[in-house]
């Protein structure tokens, strides 16, 4: 048993981030860039836990629609300013967001210049009836692979999707997804990659402070 | 005879100029033309569902519709642009038994068959040539005619060659090199060679695009 198709797609992206271990608090950082269609004039960003929620705000009015870009990658579009990621403590998210009030805007066509950090995997399900779930691996240049998720099959879902973690730069890097039963037995996985990640503009390099008084992180670019 | 008839192979894997992601039940997209572009396309189902149609990005039309059964493979073009197609597997019975519409993402492909490793700053210094073989296939046992293979113009240090010794820097169809005559089921050898020359800046956004033109019986 395997999946029946599958490809990764890749998307590109622009700037801000948020920062790494700390608990949560309303913070600023660096300076929000407008991008593209529509002019961003504010941002806060709130964490609890894992996952942050970032609200944007905007010179633009009407009917708007906010596509939003996760190292690059687009991982979709809200109708309102609000949007909540995934953020494992440690880690750091470079976000572009594009408002816009074009009903027709191309995401991908239209997407901030640059090379993601990260991968969108996509596959079409296996057609056999007894698969349980999927595994997600990640293997690093020549390391062991490592599980991202196993996601459950799900009754009527025809295909899949899994966004990765933010990948190193000049890192080859390839993916595999592994049907399995309930029993674990496993199917024919298949392969993406392997790829080499080539992002411009080069990262920044910047550097974070956190001040206890007002618990509020600094960052700034070196 | 179809539009992807003439195939661009290397090592025997036909390479894929765009990434696909996200399509409508029952269709697994295989590939599509590099003529679509990046961006959203659209593939669409009608009546019982088993007739299927393409938007490539940026269009305002929908191709004709295909009627997709029994399962199989099957190519769906855009209404404004017959070269912009996409090539998908229908599986019948995972079909939508109504009229449908799906967001199909298209990206840009790099690293791939003909990219390379990235070069340190060091080597660029010190520049660069590469050469890759390309097959190009007939998948059809139609004969094609007045095959032509040119570059991109807004993409330097590129050559092309029959051969792999004489290199030509075609960029139009009227000036390209190929076949007058390409056999049904024949394969031919193309030469790809990128000149990156000393000192050149860094820029690992080069799309090394080879456009194809053909015309059948």
């Amino acid at each position: 048993m395997g999946p029946i198709g599958l490809i990764g797609p890749i998307f590109p992206m622009k700037f801000i981030f948020r920062p790494s271990t700390f608990a949560s608090k309303t913070f600023a950082c660096g300076t929000l860039a407008g991008v593209g269609v529509g002019a961003l004039i504010a941002y806060s960003a709130v964490r609890i836990g894992e996952v942050t929620e970032v609200t944007v705000s905007t010179s633009l009015a009407g009917v708007l629609a906010y596509h939003w870009y996760a190292d690059g990658a687009w991982v979709g579009q809200t109708s309102g300013p609000t949007r909540s990621f995934m953020v494992p403590e440690g880690e750091q998210l470079r976000l572009a967001v594009v408002p816009t009030a074009d009903a027709d805007f191309d995401p991908i066509a239209g997407a901030p210049a640059g090379w993601p950090g990260r991968r969108t995997l996509w596959w079409v399900r296996s057609l056999d009836t007894d698969v349980a779930a999927y595994r997600v691996e990640q293997q690093a240049g020549a390391g062991d692979w490592e599980t991202l998720a196993e996601i459950p099959q799900a009754t009527g879902q025809w295909d899949f999707s899994l966004v990765t973690g933010r990948l190193d730069d000049l890192t080859d890097y390839a993916w595999r997804i592994t049907p399995i039963d309930a029993a674990g037995n496993e199917g024919t996985p298949i392969t993406i990659g392997p790829e080499r990640i080539v992002r411009t503009p080069d990262a920044p390099e910047f550097t974070i402070e956190f001040e206890e008084e007002s618990e509020t992180v600094e960052f700034s670019e070196t | 005879m179809s539009a992807d008839s003439l195939r661009l192979t290397v090592s025997a894997v036909e390479m894929r100029h765009l990434a696909l992601a996200c399509t409508l039940a029952g269709v697994a997209p295989l590939l599509a033309a590099a003529r679509n572009g990046p961006g959203v396309g659209r593939i669409q189902s009608e009546g019982d569902g088993t007739w299927l149609s393409w938007r490539a990005p940026g269009s305002a039309l929908y191709g004709t519709p295909v009627h997709c059964t029994p399962d199989g493979t099957f190519l769906l073009a855009d209404g404004e642009d017959v070269d912009k197609w996409i090539r998908v597997d229908v599986y019948a019975a995972h079909l939508l038994p109504a009229a449908a519409e799906a967001q199909v993402f298209l990206a840009d492909v790099y690293n791939n068959a003909v990219g390379q490793a990235d070069l340190s700053a060091a080597e660029a210094q010190a520049g660069d040539v590469l050469e890759y073989e390309l097959s190009l296939t007939n998948g059809d046992a139609t004969p094609l005619h007045q095959v032509r293979v040119w570059l991109d113009a807004a993409t330097a240090g590129l050559e092309l060659s029959l051969d792999g010794v004489i290199w030509f820097t075609p960029t139009s169809e009227a000036a390209g090199i190929g076949w007058v005559l390409f056999a049904g089921g024949a394969t031919e050898t193309l030469y790809l060679r990128r000149t990156i020359a000393p000192e050149a800046d860094f820029n690992p956004g080069v799309l090394n695009l080879i456009h194809l033109g053909f015309w059948e019986d």
